[in-house]
């Protein structure tokens, strides 16, 4: 029963995105506990019996075999996972390019909005013609905007 | 949750992407601030779920590994008491002989 609940609040908890970072460290760390306690666990048992059990406790088949079938299907769910990761790098790839293409469109609007400066617009704005170069604003550098201010 | 999007959330879950190598990392930081909202929230919804497939692995890995840990804990119990009862069966068989012997 309390199983049921804690999978119960943990499938909630992965709903909400809002602890998700911590979530997956949190686990991250239960599970390197788990497996070092386990292997803990294993030795101590070992000791409590230095005439029946050897000193390593992989060195009992059984247990060896335990730990390659728990190996295999941990290995199985991350693969598993890996199918998913590739699908998730695909989406990046794609919104990768929406975004360089958007940054590119917009450093074309700008080129434009300063070719279509006139000086009649520049005159208007009060900024003395000297300053600007056949009829085009400087644009800054570092902003990528008309320099009117 | 991808109304409520800040940086430093953003950051932590790049953090935990598998999907992004470290270079990719670096580029998707630099354009975060040039971002639109829908392609920062369409990010963001990629990110998580990345994140919430991490997370539910993580859960079945913890599942199986304290399972197989019961386990292993109950072949080494069940070894103890095998080899007990082998050993008490040969001293037995031993005893037999040497009662037959006398």
């Amino acid at each position: 029963m309390s199983n049921h609940i804690e999978n119960h609040e943990q499938n909630n908890s992965v709903e909400n995105g809002t602890h998700l970072p911590e979530q997956a460290i949190s686990l991250k760390k239960t599970l390197e506990n788990i497996e070092v306690s386990s292997k803990k666990k294993g030795k101590e048992i070992c000791q409590n019996y230095p005439n029946t059990l050897p000193s390593d406790p992989t060195k009992v088949p059984a247990v060896r075999k335990i730990d390659e079938e728990c190996d295999q299907k941990v290995n199985e769910n991350n693969r598993e996972h890996s199918a998913t990761i590739k699908e998730y790098s695909s989406q990046f790839a794609k919104l990768e390019k929406e975004v360089a293409d958007n940054y590119n469109n917009q450093s074309v609007f700008r080129k434009e909005a300063v070719e279509n400066v006139s000086v009649a617009d520049i005159i208007k704005k009060g900024i003395p013609k000297s300053e600007a170069t056949n009829g085009r604003v400087p644009e800054n550098r570092e902003t990528g905007l008309l320099d009117i201010a | 949750m991808s109304n409520n999007i800040d940086a430093s959330y953003i950051l932590k879950l790049m953090e935990l992407s598998q999907a992004l190598s470290p270079d990719k990392k670096v580029w998707w930081k630099k354009k975060l601030p040039e971002m639109n909202e829908f392609q920062r929230s369409q990010f963001v919804s990629i990110l998580e779920k990345e994140a919430k497939s991490k997370v539910k692995v993580l859960q079945k890995n913890i599942a199986l590994r304290k399972h197989y840990a019961q386990k292993k804990v109950k072949a080494l119990y069940n070894y103890v008491e095998n080899k007990v009862a082998k050993d008490e069966e040969i001293e037995l068989a031993l005893l037999d002989k040497e009662l037959e012997n006398v």
